[in-house]
């Protein structure tokens, strides 16, 4: 891989495989093994995987929490064994913790110093910061007295703090409510109009179908798919047609399995889905009209990323 | 270079607020206010030589305690900061783990300072209310107590970056002991005709690895007015200072192998 490829990239691993050793057994086990990833700048990267299939080690390999058995990783053009690798990186950890007595501008604050920032500049960021997760209010608020939700924001925010281009967030939404699930949304959009890359780990799929621009799916240390979610869900040529419920027809079925179709009952509700391929569309309308069937929506049948998921970890 | 004081400034910082509230940090000091007040009253005893006796016991009282809380402290900070997680959001940002460590350091070292500094002013009261006078002499018994803090709080931290809290609280005192005593232990292994190998060895092995203690006591200089050779008194903090570097050293090096 030249230099120049390397640039363009925010995320690069090769051959990264971590064993640990597993206790009171000779073989070690296996975390991750042989991934490969390549993260471009300036999208927002979603990294799926069930419980245990090794998404953690990546990142703590990644921050230099771990070091990994085999491989390298960079991140902006950096080996990732160089603590300057973390220069340019925010993290969000999974369920964050800061020193509970501290009130929230001394952690953003400190955080931003932590980052390189002097304690002048750090003030200022941190105010700034603070305005973006909409928790000025609190400045003063020691952190013993905020909610979860809360806490979550302090944390994005000293992820924030130091300006920094790849933020890397381990499951930002656990803790969240609705709202604040729809704000983190809006903010990662924002956040990457701005140009930062933005590393996800989450467990919620219909979110990251939303706002990824690739995914990478891990299932038992190893990658099973990568690409745009668009690439990795599975798409046939037919039609899901969904109408008012029928009264029972079998003519109208057979007419149906005539046209190579098959009818969902009772689907989301009062209705019934038809699935017929691309070509049938309108035969069957002509079947519904002198039924004076109500039909509520036309739409090419594909998988959800949910379903892509599960098919690929299963 | 600025980075790197700032970001050690920012740890020992926050460290040193934590450990001023930890509970166990309360505790000690309140157990050490008690044994204090149980020296004076205990020295009260000594008719002729009352303010020597109170000089005397409060001294090893502070040093004691000063001691036992520098243990303590130093082997839970690192661990406890793992434990809950509050390490993962500081080491994700650009430092090296020697930065922690070394910050870590001085946040204790601060707490403890803060735990001599109540210790040292109460003893200040009590020799007022006997004495009417504050010896000068503990000007030069307080640094020292400091710097044998220093170095217990070193290899206390070491300790906790190669074992469990409670195992490292167990060698660290273990260690106190040895090198409160180590001339006597060396004399015993290895002198005499009965001293084996294995005993020589042993006695060899504790005079050279561990810290020397016993060169931190300047009670009997307090209490007797005794006049320490000034030579003697940059070597002593030379050997805390070199000491406590060296350790630190290799508890940077232990804990940037450690995986979290």
């Amino acid at each position: 891989m030249d230099r120049e490829t390397k640039c363009g990239l925010a995320v690069e691993t090769y051959g990264l495989t971590k064993h640990y050793a597993a206790p009171g057994k000779k073989a070690k086990r296996l975390a991750v093994s042989d991934l490969n990833l390549e993260v471009p700048q300036q999208t927002i990267f979603g990294f799926l995987g069930p419980n245990g299939a090794g998404k953690t080690t990546t990142i703590k390999m990644l921050l230099g929490f771990t070091a990994p058995t085999f491989g390298t990783a960079w991140m902006l053009g950096r080996s990732t064994l160089d603590c300057l690798s973390r220069e340019q990186v925010g993290y969000l950890p999974e369920q964050p913790y800061f020193p509970r007595f501290l009130t929230v501008l001394e952690v953003v604050r400190s955080h931003g110093v932590l980052a390189g920032l002097s304690w002048a500049d750090a003030r200022r960021k941190a105010a700034e910061c603070l305005e973006l997760v909409e928790m000025s209010d609190h400045e003063a608020s020691p952190l013993s007295k905020l909610s979860k939700g809360m806490m979550q924001r302090i944390a994005l925010a000293s992820a924030l703090v130091g300006d920094p281009k790849l933020l890397i967030l381990d499951e930002p939404s656990s803790g969240l409510d609705p709202i604040g699930r729809k704000f983190l949304r809006d903010l990662l959009m924002l956040l990457r109009t701005q140009g930062k890359t933005i590393f996800l780990s989450s467990h919620l799929l219909s979110e990251m179908e939303t706002v990824c621009d690739c995914v990478a799916v891990l299932s038992q240390g190893r990658l099973v798919a990568s690409g745009r979610p668009s690439d990795i869900v599975q798409s046939d040529d037919s039609l899901e047609v969904r109408i008012e419920e029928l009264e029972q027809d079998e003519d109208f079925a057979c007419d149906i399995l005539r046209l190579g179709g098959r009818i969902v009952a009772n689907d989301r509700g009062l209705a019934s889905a038809v699935v017929v391929p691309e070509a049938g569309l309108y035969r069957l309308i002509d079947l519904l009209r002198p039924r004076q069937a109500r039909l509520i929506s036309v739409a090419p049948r594909r998988e959800t990323l949910e379903d892509a998921f599960v098919r690929l970890v299963s | 270079m600025l980075n790197v004081f700032r970001h050690i400034g920012v740890i020992a910082t926050i460290s040193m607020l934590e450990n001023a509230r930890k509970q166990i940090f309360h505790v000690l000091m309140l157990f050490a206010l008690t044994l204090l007040a149980c020296a004076v009253l205990l020295g009260r005893f000594g008719h002729d030589v009352q303010i020597q006796t109170i000089k005397d016991m409060c001294s090893a009282v502070i040093q004691i305690s000063a001691s036992l809380i520098a243990i303590t402290l130093s082997v839970t900070g690192i661990p406890q900061e793992i434990e809950q997680k509050t390490a993962y959001p500081v080491l994700a940002k650009p430092l090296d783990r020697w930065e922690f460590v070394v910050g870590k350091y001085l946040g204790t070292m601060g707490a403890v300072a803060i735990g001599i500094v109540i210790l040292a002013a109460t003893f200040c009261v009590v020799l007022l209310g006997y004495a009417h006078t504050v010896d000068p002499g503990l000007l030069l018994v307080l640094p020292y107590i400091l710097l044998e803090a220093a170095l217990l709080a070193a290899v206390g931290l070491l300790l906790s970056t190669l074992a469990s809290p409670p195992l490292a609280w167990f060698l660290g005192a273990f260690i106190y002991c040895l090198g409160s005593a180590k001339f006597g232990i060396y004399a015993y292994l290895t002198g005499g005709h009965e001293a084996n190998l294995v005993s020589k060895a042993v006695g060899t092995a504790i005079y050279h690895l561990l810290p020397n203690l016993e060169c931190f006591n300047f009670k009997e200089a307090l209490v007797h007015h005794l006049p320490v050779p000034a030579g003697y008194l940059v070597q002593t903090a030379l050997y805390a200072v070199l000491y406590t570097a060296a350790v630190l050293t290799v508890a940077s090096y232990s804990f940037s192998r450690k995986e979290l």
